[in-house]
């Protein structure tokens, strides 16, 4: 199969994939008795002001029956229209666009640290000389997986703002602002990354070809650096890509600790007042997001592994990740 | 020293670290030297030490194991307690190391001509520049078609022969003087083998090399060798020239060794005589099998036919990938077929079977490797009752019953019952996957390589056996097997596949004295000890 082909075949793949989810939700969302909609704007305690309930009852098309309502939503979501947010009236795009800017930073600090901590961790576990500190190290990643976010975020929250000083939990202050949030999001998401790196580093360093680069005269450390890591390393891509998953829904819980205004916090905050549109636009962002890492991860696979050809990563990925291990 | 031989070793002891401050060791007081020029040969069988010593002397052995006494010495050098800091100046350049599966021992990530080239860069062997040329000269020099093309390929782009072709080439890059292989072509077709030795030999001659070669096949080792050094449980057994210990062995262990290997004793089962008149059990009419679809479809069994009579043994022999295992498995019932017959006692086999096999007392199949063979999880008594329950007998004592009299007659201990297949020795696997095939008391075995994985002695048990079995139950065997001294001592008649067609078939004596195929006449060329006796004759 020609990139090409394999390229389109794939992007074609993600779009049915967001649009399943789309329609999931919408129907778990508006087939529920009731609607939710109405319900929503018309409520008395929705303190909208009444200039702005009107219109939003016109936009969202409500007499009309609920196939002829998905088609519009969907064709609106298409073209970019995300609708308006039930409790603000602001457009969810713009919405959206403050979070999303606010959560990519911390998602992406986060992985940051997730990728070097459990590369950290691994290299220590498999090769560090004194046995003792081996197995402690070894043992980190359960640790990491049973500490909960919210009391890592609080500890860290308590020990470097509150006794230490030295980061406003209040104030904002750029970059560093991120640091403890995309930490305690990384000590989360690390660990099963940690765990399989483990066994990837553990698994290539009993290979017959470390004996062979030995008996060469390479270097240890070229050996353990180059060509055990590389080996040992690819289960554990695979998995990064799927973490991107857990940061996304670990951002909910950092955010709402750390006070800060990400897609997390409004996710939070829409789920508890039923912000329906806001719901129905962040399950299409997320599902955009998990779909086009796992495409990315896909054509960079056969780069680093040359075993996996196009012809094999568009095989089921039952298949495809045996014979990465194997 | 000029006189002083490349490698000596004396009273060698070396140990495995178990645990908290246990040292069990595993060669106690080894001496012997390699010299220059030549090819000593350690043999011996699996735990008898020799892959330890071989990685002593080539600085390789694992981090929990140490040398605990005697002497090593590499080129004049003693290296008993080399640090790796220290071994660093000897690998490559003065041990070059030739390894055992050439599939697994090159990284799959890089391209074979750069692991060629990281031996030129370590050592510094020829100038930055002139790294590229001289891989290519390398992969050239230990045969490798279209060296240039191929020094860009990766690892698994190449077959296992060129693979350890390449792991040569590694080997002598840095041009040490010293040559350690450990068991260099076990994982390889026979004529592969052969050719890999012969390009070891060549550049031994070319390269003035001393040869450690590691082996358990005393033909190869009597082919290959000029010293032998014959180990058992880490004690040598017998030690001098080649000749002088085959013909003359001092110690009862090589006496034995000897007599276990096939090739050293075509004759030993010559007394059992199969009945041709005897009536077909099973007949295999011009089978096919293809594998995928459209134009990448591969035919792995193309029109063969085969017929095994009642208490016979019919061998099926060929290199890997000859279509020998698709056509075990098609006379199982395990796979369909796209044309032909198959019959089973009488019964037409459907060429498309049902997933379940409904007639296992009929024929059953014992595989290549006991222990993928069996669910870790169970234990014998369960392994072998298995088959019994699936065909329905309810009734638990008598399944019971059924289980500790099959165990019986393969010759193992009840104590075994309650042992999962990791806890049992290699021949003891074997042996309850025999009794799990021979539980339903069928007509007819397939044994697929059912000893490539065992000792040569554990293997002369488990043969022993299966033509014990034979006799007593007229039990007919189809043999498949790559080892033609094997097939010599076992079968009656045989098959030669060569990419899933037959090209020669007949009895097995005649095949053997008189083959009228060209591949045929590869195959039996390539066994150890046939070069040596035409090179006598000639």
């Amino acid at each position: 199969m020609s990139r090409r082909a394999f390229v389109a075949r794939r992007i074609a793949q993600a779009v049915l994939v967001i649009w399943l989810s789309y329609t999931l939700v919408f129907a778990v969302l508006f087939v529920l008795p009731g609607n939710p909609i109405r319900d929503k704007i018309t409520n008395p305690l929705n303190p909208l002001p009444e200039s702005v309930v009107r219109p939003l009852i016109e936009y969202y098309d409500l007499d009309l029956t609920l196939v002829e309502q998905y088609l519009v939503t969907l064709g609106r979501t298409f073209t970019g229209d995300l609708g308006y947010s039930l409790v603000s009236g602001i457009p969810v795009t713009e919405l959206l666009a403050q979070g999303l800017s606010e959560t990519l930073a911390l998602a992406a600090l986060a992985l940051l640290f997730s990728v070097l901590l459990a590369l950290g961790i691994a290299l220590t576990a498999v090769f560090f000389p004194v046995a003792a500190v081996r197995s402690v190290v070894r043992a980190l990643p359960a640790v990491f997986l049973s500490t909960p976010s919210f009391l890592v975020g609080f500890v860290l929250l308590v020990v470097f703002s509150f006794q230490l000083g030295w980061v406003s939990s209040i104030r904002d202050q750029g970059l560093v602002s991120y640091v403890l949030p995309a930490l305690t999001l990384a000590i989360a998401v690390n660990a099963p990354i940690a765990q399989v790196l483990i066994q990837g580093l553990s698994r290539a360093r009993g290979e017959p070809f470390v004996t062979v680069l030995k008996a060469k005269g390479v270097p240890p450390a070229t050996i353990a650096g180059r060509h055990i890591l590389k080996n040992g390393s690819i289960p554990a891509l695979t998995l990064t890509a799927l973490t991107v998953g857990d940061l996304l829904a670990g951002a909910t819980i950092v955010e709402t600790i750390f006070n800060r205004t990400g897609i997390g916090l409004i996710t939070e905050q829409a789920v508890r007042e039923q912000d329906t549109p806001v719901v129905m636009a962040i399950v299409v962002l997320v599902s955009t997001l998990f779909v086009v890492i796992n495409l990315f991860t896909d054509l960079v696979y056969p780069v680093i592994d040359p075993r996996i050809s196009l012809r094999a990563a568009a095989a089921p990925r039952r298949v495809r990740r045996r014979v990465a291990i194997g | 020293m000029m006189t002083e031989s490349p490698i000596v070793v004396e009273d060698l002891r070396i140990g495995y670290f178990h645990g908290r401050g246990g040292v069990a060791d595993v060669v106690h007081g080894v001496s012997f030297e390699v010299r220059r020029g030549e090819t000593t040969s350690l043999v011996g069988q699996s735990g008898s030490g020799k892959s330890t010593i071989a990685h002593a002397i080539g600085g390789l052995l694992p981090a929990n194991g140490a040398v605990t006494g005697g002497r090593i010495q590499v080129l004049g050098r003693d290296v008993t307690g080399f640090t790796s800091r220290q071994w660093r100046g000897l690998y490559g350049s003065s041990v070059g190391f030739v390894p055992q599966d050439p599939l697994s021992s090159l990284d799959p990530l890089v391209r074979v001509g750069d692991q060629i080239a990281q031996s030129l860069r370590v050592h510094r062997t020829v100038p930055r520049a002139a790294v590229r040329d001289r891989v290519v000269e390398l992969l050239d020099h230990v045969g490798i078609q279209k060296p240039a093309e191929r020094a860009r390929s990766y690892p698994h782009q190449l077959s296992g022969g060129q693979l350890q072709r390449v792991l040569i080439a590694i080997a002598v890059a840095a041009r040490p003087a010293i040559l350690v292989a450990d068991e260099p072509t076990s994982a390889l077709d026979v004529t592969v083998q052969k050719t890999i030795l012969d390009l070891l030999a060549e550049l031994q001659h070319d390269l003035g090399l001393a040869v450690l070669f590691i082996t358990h096949d005393l033909a190869l080792a009597r082919e290959r060798a000029d010293r032998l050094v014959v180990l058992n449980h880490g004690l040598v057994k017998d030690h001098g020239p080649t000749r002088q210990v085959l013909e003359n062995p001092r110690d009862p262990y090589t006496v034995t060794l000897l007599s276990h290997a096939p090739a050293e004793d075509p004759d030993r089962y010559a007394g059992r005589v199969a009945d041709h008149g005897a009536p077909v059990v099973l007949e295999i009419d011009a089978v096919s099998k293809e594998f995928g679809r459209g134009s990448g479809a591969v035919r792995a069994v193309d029109d063969v036919s085969l017929r095994l009579t009642r208490g016979s043994i019919h061998a099926v022999v060929g290199e890997s990938g000859s279509g020998k295992t698709t056509l075990a498995r098609v006379a199982a019932g395990l796979i369909g077929f796209d044309a032909g017959r198959v019959t089973v006692a009488g019964r037409e086999l459907d060429p498309q079977p049902d997933v379940v096999n409904h007639h296992g007392g009929d024929l059953q199949l014992v595989y290549q490797n006991p222990l993928a063979a069996m669910d870790p999880r169970y234990d014998v008594a369960r392994i072998v009752e298995e088959p019994l329950r699936l065909a329905g007998l309810r009734d638990r004592a008598e399944r019971r019953r059924r289980v500790r009299e099959i165990l019986d007659r393969v010759a193992l201990p009840a104590t075994v019952l309650d042992r999962r297949p990791r806890e049992v020795s290699g021949g003891q696997r074997q042996r309850v996957a025999i009794a799990r095939a021979l539980v339903l008391a069928p007509k007819i075995l397939v044994l697929d390589e059912p000893t490539s994985a065992l000792d040569v002695t554990v293997q002369a048990q488990i043969i022993d056996l299966l033509v014990e079995l034979q006799r007593e139950q007229e039990l007919s065997y189809v043999f498949i097997s790559h080892d033609l001294s094997l097939v010599r001592q076992v079968s009656d008649t045989i098959t030669v596949l060569e990419d899933g067609v037959a090209v020669e078939h007949g009895a097995t004596r005649t095949v053997f004295a008189a083959p009228a195929h060209p591949y045929t006449r590869r195959l039996l060329d390539a066994i150890p000890g046939r070069v040596a006796e035409r090179a006598v004759v000639a």
